[in-house]
C-alpha cells in the first residue's frame, strides 16, 4: 500500500482548513436494553426504518423496529461492548457496500470488508444494499444461455442469463457442487460470478475458496461470506450485499452470475432477528414477511433491455429441504419466486447418479429460449428419450429379455443416456463437447457400447475429439448450429474413433 | 402491549386535557407532584406495592394522606390509579405531564456539556443561541466532561448538537484513513 507523502500533506491541509466548519445536529437515543445482537433504544424519535445508527463504541446498527416509545436496533457487529445507558446516534444513511472491479478475486464479509488478508480494497463507489428491483419497462426477455458446463442442466434444464433457477434438495445431494461447477465453467468467459455463503461452515468456505483458486476461477469471482459463527445480522445482510455488488456490473452492461448458498439459513437468521425484536411469529415461527425477504432479493436478478445497458444478473439460490419435503414453508415460497428449479434427490445420489438431478420434476421456465440452436437440435431428442425411459424404468428391473424389441431399445437408449448425464465434479464441459456427445447418443453411436463402458467411452471420445478433430468443435462454437456438413464430419469422426481407440 | 412509560403517558395526557380545560395547569402540576411524592414515601411505597393489603385499605390510606392537599379531580385520579393498581406509575406520569406542560409553554430542557466549567455569561449566551435554534425558551443544565477535549455538546430531548473537539478529531481521523486506502 504505497502512500505518497505530498498527497497526504495536501489532504491534511485541506482538512485543517475546513476543520470545525460543520457542526452536526443528530438524532440521539439511549440504550435501555441490549443483548443477543439486538438493542432497544429510547429516543431516536426521527430515525427512519432501516436507517444506519451508530453506538457509542463505534459499532453500527440497523433501526428495524420503530415503536411508540422505543426503537429496536439490529447490531451489525460485536454487541458485547454495548451497555445500558449508551448513547446511540442516527447517521441518516442506509447500509452500503463498496462495489466495482476491485472486488473481483477477493473474499469479503457482509459489509464489504475484506477478510482474505490480501490488503484493503480500493473502490471508488458504494451502493446501498437495498434497492427496488428493475421495473417492467426496463426489462427484456431471457435469450442468452448460461453455460453451466453440466450436461444434465445445459441439455435438459437450460438456464438463461437473467433467470432465477432454484437448486433444491436434501443435505449432501450436491447443491453447492452444481453452483461451484457453474462458476468454474465461466473461466475465460464474460460472465462475472459472485458466491454468497450464508451460514456456512467456515471450513467449507475456505475449501470453496481453495477450489475456485485451484481451477483458476477466483479471478472472475467475488466471495461474500457470512459464516455460521457470525451474527444473524450479517447473515441477513450478506445476500443483499452480494446483489448490490452484482447490480453495479449489471448497470455497466455486464452479465453476472450470483449464487446464494443457502437461502434456508438466510431465513433462519432473519427469523432469529425478528423473534428477538419481538415481532409476532407466524408459520414455523418465521415472521410474516419472510416471503418478502426472498422476493425482494430475487426480483433484483433480471435481464435489462439495451436502453438500460443490456446487462443481466442470473441467480442460483440454493434451498435445503428436510426429508425431500418441498411443501414446507420456505421451499414453497422460493419455488414460487424463481423461474424454475433443479431437484436433487438422495436416492439418485446414492444410486450413483451424480449430479443427482431428477430431470422429471426439474423445470426451467425459460427453457429452450436460452439454448443455442446446436444444443436445441440435440437436446430435444434427449429429453424425449429420458422421459420415455423414466416411464419404462420399472420394467427393466427384472431383466429385459421378455420385452418386445422397441421397448427394449428404448430402455437401452435410456440407460445409456443416463450414463452420459452422469458427470464428475469440477469437470465442466464446453457447449461443443456436450453437443458432440449428445449427437453421438441420439444417432445411435452408443447403442452397441455396453452400459458399464459408456463413461469410459465418453472420456476417451472427448480426448480424441480434442486432440484429433478440434476443428469440429470450433465449427460448432462458431456457427452455433449443426449443419449437415458438421453432421457428416461428426459421423466420420465417430467412425474413426470407434475403429481406432479402445475404451 | 404498552410498556410502563406508554401507560403513564396516557394517564398524563388525560390529566393534561383536564388541566387545560380547567385552565389549572400549575395547580395540576403541583398536585401530581404531591401524589408522586406521597406514593414514594418509604412507608406508603411498601403498602402500595404489597399484595396482601386489600384494595379498600390502600384507598383509605390514600385519601387520608392526600386529603386537602390536592384538588378533587386530582384526588379522583389518585383513586382511579389505586383501583387499577397502577399507583406505581405516579412518578412517570408526573414526568410525562411536565414534558407536556413544557411543550405547551415552549420550554425546552437542555444539557450542555463542556470540557471546562462554563462562566455565567457563556451559559447565558449558549442558552440564547439554543433558544434561537429551537424557538423555545431553553433551560440549561451544565455538565463538565473533560474527555470531549473542547467545544460544546448540547442535548435537547433527543436532538444532539455535537460541536465537541473530540468528535471533530474523530471525523478527521476517519476521513484521513479513508483517503489513504
Amino acid at each position: 500500500m504505497a502512500i505518497r507523502s505530498e498527497e497526504i500533506s495536501s489532504i491534511i491541509k485541506q482538512q485543517i482548513q475546513q476543520f470545525g466548519t460543520e457542526v452536526q445536529t443528530v438524532n440521539v437515543g439511549t440504550v435501555v436494553e441490549a443483548g443477543d445482537g439486538i438493542a432497544r433504544v429510547h429516543g431516536l424519535s426521527n430515525v427512519a426504518s432501516s436507517e444506519l445508527v451508530e453506538f457509542q463504541n463505534g459499532v453500527m446498527g440497523l433501526a428495524l423496529n420503530l415503536e411508540e416509545d422505543s426503537v429496536g436496533i439490529m447490531v451489525l457487529g460485536d454487541y458485547d461492548g454495548i451497555k445500558e445507558g449508551d448513547e446511540v446516534r442516527a447517521t441518516g444513511r442506509i447500509v452500503e457496500v463498496p462495489v466495482g472491479d476491485a472486488m473481483l478475486g477477493r473474499v469479503v464479509n457482509a459489509l464489504g470488508e475484506p477478510i482474505d488478508g490480501k490488503g484493503p480494497i480500493s473502490t471508488s463507489r458504494s451502493r446501498p444494499v437495498e434497492r427496488i428491483a428493475p421495473d417492467v419497462t426496463t426489462r427484456k426477455s431471457v435469450d442468452t444461455p448460461v453455460q453451466t458446463g453440466i450436461k444434465a442442466i445445459d441439455g435438459m434444464i437450460p438456464i438463461g442469463r437473467g433467470q432465477r433457477e432454484l437448486i433444491i434438495g436434501d443435505r449432501g445431494t450436491g447443491k453447492s457442487a452444481i453452483a461451484i461447477d457453474a462458476i468454474i465453467n465461466q473461466k475465460g468467459g464474460d460472465l462475472l460470478c459472485i458466491y454468497v455463503g450464508v451460514g456456512q461452515k467456515t471450513a467449507k468456505m475456505a475449501q470453496t475458496m481453495a477450489i475456485l483458486e485451484k481451477f483458476g476461477a477466483l479471478e472472475h469471482t467475488v466471495i461474500v461470506s457470512a459464516t455460521a459463527s457470525e451474527s444473524a445480522a450479517l447473515q441477513y445482510l450478506a445476500p443483499y450485499a452480494g446483489c448490490a455488488i452484482a447490480e453495479e456490473w449489471m448497470e455497466q452492461g455486464k452479465d453476472v452470475l450470483i449464487v446464494y448458498d443457502d437461502l434456508s439459513k438466510h431465513a433462519w437468521a432473519y427469523r432469529q432477528v425478528s423473534l428477538l425484536l419481538r415481532r409476532p411469529p407466524g408459520r414455523e415461527a418465521y415472521p410474516g414477511d419472510v416471503f418478502y425477504l426472498h422476493s425482494r432479493l430475487l426480483e433484483r436478478s433480471a435481464k435489462v433491455n439495451e436502453e438500460n445497458g443490456g446487462g443481466s444478473i442470473t441467480a442460483l439460490p440454493i434451498i435445503e429441504t428436510q426429508a425431500n419435503d418441498v411443501s414446507a414453508y420456505i421451499p414453497t415460497n422460493v419455488i414460487s419466486i424463481t423461474d424454475g428449479q433443479i431437484f436433487l434427490e438422495n436416492d439418485l445420489f446414492n444410486a450413483g447418479i451424480r449430479p443427482a438431478i431428477n430431470a422429471g420434476i426439474s423445470v426451467s421456465r425459460v427453457g429452450t429460449a436460452a439454448q443455442r440452436k446446436a444444443m436445441k437440435q440435440v437436446a430435444g431428442q434427449l429429453r424425449i428419450d429420458m422421459a420415455q425411459y423414466r416411464e419404462l424404468q420399472a420394467f427393466a428391473q427384472f431383466g429385459t429379455s421378455d420385452l418386445d424389441v422397441s421397448t427394449r431399445r428404448q430402455l437401452e437408449r435410456g440407460q445409456r443416456a443416463q450414463e452420459i448425464l452422469k458427470q464428475p465434479q469440477y469437470q465442466p464441459l464446453s457447449m461443443a463437447e456436450q453437443v458432440e456427445m449428445f449427437w453421438a447418443l441420439n444417432n445411435g453411436f452408443l447403442d452397441d457400447v455396453p452400459v458399464e463402458k459408456v463413461q469410459s467411452f465418453e472420456n476417451a471420445f472427448h480426448k480424441f475429439m480434442e486432440s484429433n478433430k478440434p476443428a469440429i468443435a470450433a465449427k460448432i462454437m462458431d456457427e452455433k448450429t449443426i449443419t449437415d456438413d458438421t453432421a457428416n464430419l461428426l459421423k466420420s469422426a465417430l467412425g474413426d474413433f470407434k475403429n481406432t481407440v479402445p475404451y | 402491549m404498552a410498556s410502563r412509560s406508554v401507560s403513564a403517558r396516557r394517564y398524563a395526557e388525560a390529566a393534561f386535557d383536564l388541566a387545560v380545560e380547567g385552565g389549572a395547569l400549575a395547580a395540576w402540576s403541583g398536585d401530581l407532584r404531591t401524589i408522586a411524592a406521597f406514593v414514594e414515601e418509604p412507608d406508603v411505597a411498601g403498602i402500595v406495592k404489597s399484595g396482601r393489603v386489600p384494595r379498600p385499605d390502600k384507598l383509605r390510606l390514600l385519601e387520608a394522606g392526600l386529603a386537602g392537599q390536592v384538588s378533587p379531580l386530582a384526588m379522583n385520579l389518585a383513586r382511579l390509579l389505586s383501583e387499577r393498581s397502577k399507583l406505581g406509575l405516579a412518578r412517570d406520569m408526573q414526568t410525562a405531564f411536565q414534558e407536556m406542560v413544557d411543550e405547551r409553554s415552549g420550554v425546552a430542557h437542555a444539557t450542555v456539556t463542556t470540557a471546562v466549567p462554563l462562566a455565567d455569561d457563556e451559559r447565558t449566551a449558549i442558552a440564547a443561541r439554543l433558544s434561537a435554534l429551537t424557538g423555545k425558551r431553553v433551560d440549561v443544565t451544565a455538565a463538565v466532561d473533560e474527555s470531549i477535549i473542547g467545544g460544546v455538546i448540547a442535548r435537547i430531548g433527543d436532538q444532539l448538537i455535537d460541536g465537541s473537539t473530540r468528535t471533530r478529531l474523530l471525523a478527521l481521523k476517519r476521513r484521513l484513513e479513508g483517503a489513504t486506502k
